[in-house]
């Protein structure tokens, strides 16, 4: 693809030199964050002061949109936690998955185990439904590391084609094709008897979601974040320089596991139930599509790929409904304008939506300052 | 003892349709090195041609001829727009393109042949052969399907070997530059290998149509068993293709059969574990290093 790559790809190399055993954590490397990518660009703190006001803006602006929203961007929420794994995984480390979707899945009936069998609090089911879908992205990954390409896709392929018919296969634990019932968190007493039950969701869902974003904002520009783009870059001169190749891509499918499983957990609790009919293989194909429309390899594009998501299937409805079309065409339009961004993205957007903006972004700034400071983060680009 | 032979027969005709999918998946990726994710939704496609000629009172002769032109269009059609402007970019790029393909085509046979399922006319009897006393799982159709897939693999065997077209087929894709200073050219070798590749998966998908049915994703399955076959053979062996595509044939048949057809895929995602671990590269693939 002729995109433009940013300069932090020829940083990296070099920068791993110094890198050769195990140095303490340097003043240097958190400062590194300033030439790396990530929605935010800047070291821990300042991601950490952009989460709080993220939280405490989005929950004001939650408080304006009428209720019945909420589940739709409790949706969103989770499909912004899965996507931010999956643009680790596949922009920042190289790796393809058509699984991501299986692993949510994971996280969905660890949940609903959980909530079945075990009284927990809600953090902690979703702690468990993290640690088991990130034991399971460590053997994916360890199967992975020996894979490239295509061989790669076709596996994960088949464990999101397997999964879900496992769940039906052992109906005795798994509820079969109906699925387990999960009772979502209790809203706590003090919030009043008028705060819905889905507007308590909804926020702890935002909550999660800024997490998640921050965290995986500090690992963009961290010593290990620096590890996947060289391992995706040039996998011998990685590993001249002493980066364990096999090793950086396990850690990569274990993060975006642990996302994925965060975002099944919470899935469950948004839905209600777990169950195999909410991920097929045609969930975990939406969501790289998702993410490449809205720019892989970078957490705002996980964002616009979270809202193309649920917004573009309604949109979709709204308007074939408006036209009359028939009851084929209203079914099939979201897909169809799925299918015809993915290809216009590669073909002529490299990028995604975040890529265009950063784009966009550089220009004006080139136009009215004497040199420009934003950069042009990962896409598929190179 | 009946039941292990009825498994194997339809182990041999499932397997035959894998092969016959598997190999245009071949076919590409020695063209091209992508592999055609949209190939089910692309046989799909031509198999909804050949149905609504056949619903229109045309020969199934002729509408299996007609959805091997569509096909042959389609696989022509892609390589020039759509896979020609990215060759030589990161290769994630056709991967993506092609699960684009995916989801437009199967969003385009929903919107013009709706979502319900459609019976596909066979051309032959589909109900098993008698022997002695007892019915086996063997049909007129299914030998059919077996003839035709060993028709077209005999072709493409003749097309490959001895003629000087498939010469300068397997030159384009062994070595470009090469073959362009020889006189070569790649660029219709390549769009040449798409359309065969599509073609042949159109054959495959009117052939499997009166067994599975037909509906828009009809062929996500069958694709995905193909493309475990295809990487069990290795993805650059066409006798791999075969190889692999009757080898799935019989895990599904024999797991379906004694375990439970829920469990199909997961027989199919474990033989691929298996041999993948032992041979990353698949079972046929001359071993290559991987390319610095």
């Amino acid at each position: 693809m002729n995109s433009p790559v940013s300069n932090q790809d020829e940083i990296i190399v070099p920068s791993m030199k110094r890198s050769k055993g195990r140095p303490r954590k340097s003043k240097r490397s958190a400062q590194g964050g300033n030439r790396s990518s990530g929605i935010f660009g800047v070291p821990a703190v300042r991601n950490g002061l952009l989460a709080i006001v993220v939280i405490v803006v989005g929950y004001i602006l939650l408080g304006k949109i009428s209720p019945y929203r909420d589940l739709q961007f409790s949706q969103v929420g989770v499909y912004v936690i899965a996507l931010a794994g999956l643009s680790l995984l596949v922009g920042q480390s190289g790796q393809i998955t058509l699984g991501q979707g299986a692993v949510m899945m994971v996280g969905a009936y660890t949940t609903a185990l959980v909530n079945k069998h075990l009284n927990l609090a809600f953090p902690l089911e979703i702690l468990l439904s993290a640690i088991v879908a990130g034991l399971f992205g460590i053997l994916v990954g360890i199967v992975a590391a020996r894979l490239r390409g295509p061989y790669l896709a076709g596996v994960t392929l088949s464990i999101a084609l397997a999964l879900p018919e496992l769940a039906s296969k052992f109906s005795s634990i798994f509820g079969g094709d109906a699925g387990l019932i999960v009772s979502p968190p209790n809203t706590p007493a003090f919030l009043g008897a008028t705060y819905t039950q889905q507007r308590f969701m909804v926020s702890i869902v935002l909550v999660v979601t800024v997490l998640v974003i921050f965290g995986l904002a500090n690992l963009y520009s961290s010593r290990q974040g620096r590890k996947l783009r060289a391992v995706r870059d040039d996998e011998v001169s990685a590993e001249l320089n002493g980066i364990p190749l096999a090793g950086t891509q396990i850690t990569a499918f274990m993060i975006a596991s642990v996302c994925a499983g965060i975002a099944g957990s919470l899935q469950a609790m948004v839905a209600q139930n777990a169950g195999p009919e909410s991920f097929t293989v045609a969930l975990s194909i939406s969501l790289l599509a998702a993410i490449v429309i809205g720019g892989v390899g970078t957490l705002g594009g996980a964002v616009w790929g979270g809202l193309a998501l649920v917004f573009i299937p309604q949109f979709a409805t709204d308007y074939s409904q408006r036209l009359n079309l028939s009851q084929g065409v209203v079914a099939n339009l979201a897909l169809a304008i799925y299918g015809l961004l993915l290809i216009a993205v590669i073909l002529v957007f490299p990028g995604g939506v975040q890529g265009g903006l950063l784009r966009l972004a550089k220009y004006i700034s080139i136009r009215f300052r004497s040199r420009g400071s934003s950069e042009i983060a990962g896409g598929l680009g190179k | 003892m009946h039941q292990f032979v009825n498994l194997t027969l339809i182990g041999i005709t499932t397997g035959a349709v894998y092969a016959a999918v598997a190999m245009g998946l071949v076919l590409i990726w020695r063209a091209t090195r992508t592999v055609n994710f949209a190939q089910g939704a692309m046989a799909t496609f031509s198999t909804y041609v050949a149905v609504t000629l056949i619903d229109r009172n045309v020969s199934y002769w002729l509408a299996l001829l007609a959805a091997i032109v569509t096909g042959l269009i389609i696989g022509t059609l892609t390589e020039r727009l759509l896979m020609r402007p990215i060759a030589n970019t990161n290769p994630l790029n056709p991967v993506i393109i092609a699960i684009g393909m995916l989801i437009v085509l199967e969003a385009v046979s929903g919107m013009i042949w709706g979502a319900k399922y459609r019976e596909f006319p066979s051309n032959f009897s589909v109900t098993g052969i008698k022997v002695g006393t007892s019915r086996i799982a063997l049909s007129a159709f299914d030998i059919y399907v077996m003839v035709a897939v060993l028709v077209l693999m005999v072709a493409l065997l003749i097309l490959f070997r001895w003629t000087s077209l498939g010469l300068k087929m397997r030159a384009a894709a062994f070595s470009p530059e090469i073959a362009r200073l020889l006189g070569v050219r790649v660029g219709r070798m390549l769009t040449l290998g798409w359309a065969l590749a599509v073609g042949m998966a159109s054959v495959a998908g009117v052939l499997a149509a009166p067994n599975v049915l037909l509906y828009p994703n009809n062929m996500d399955g069958v694709n995905v068993f193909a493309f475990t076959a295809a990487i069990l053979g290795g993805l650059d062996s066409p006798v791999g293709a075969l190889v692999g595509g009757l080898g799935m044939g019989f895990v599904v048949s024999y797991v379906g059969g004694y375990l439970g057809s829920s469990l199909e895929t997961i027989g199919g995602l474990i033989v691929l574990l298996i041999v993948l671990s032992f041979r990353p590269q698949g079972i046929f693939a001359a071993s290559a290093a991987r390319r610095v």
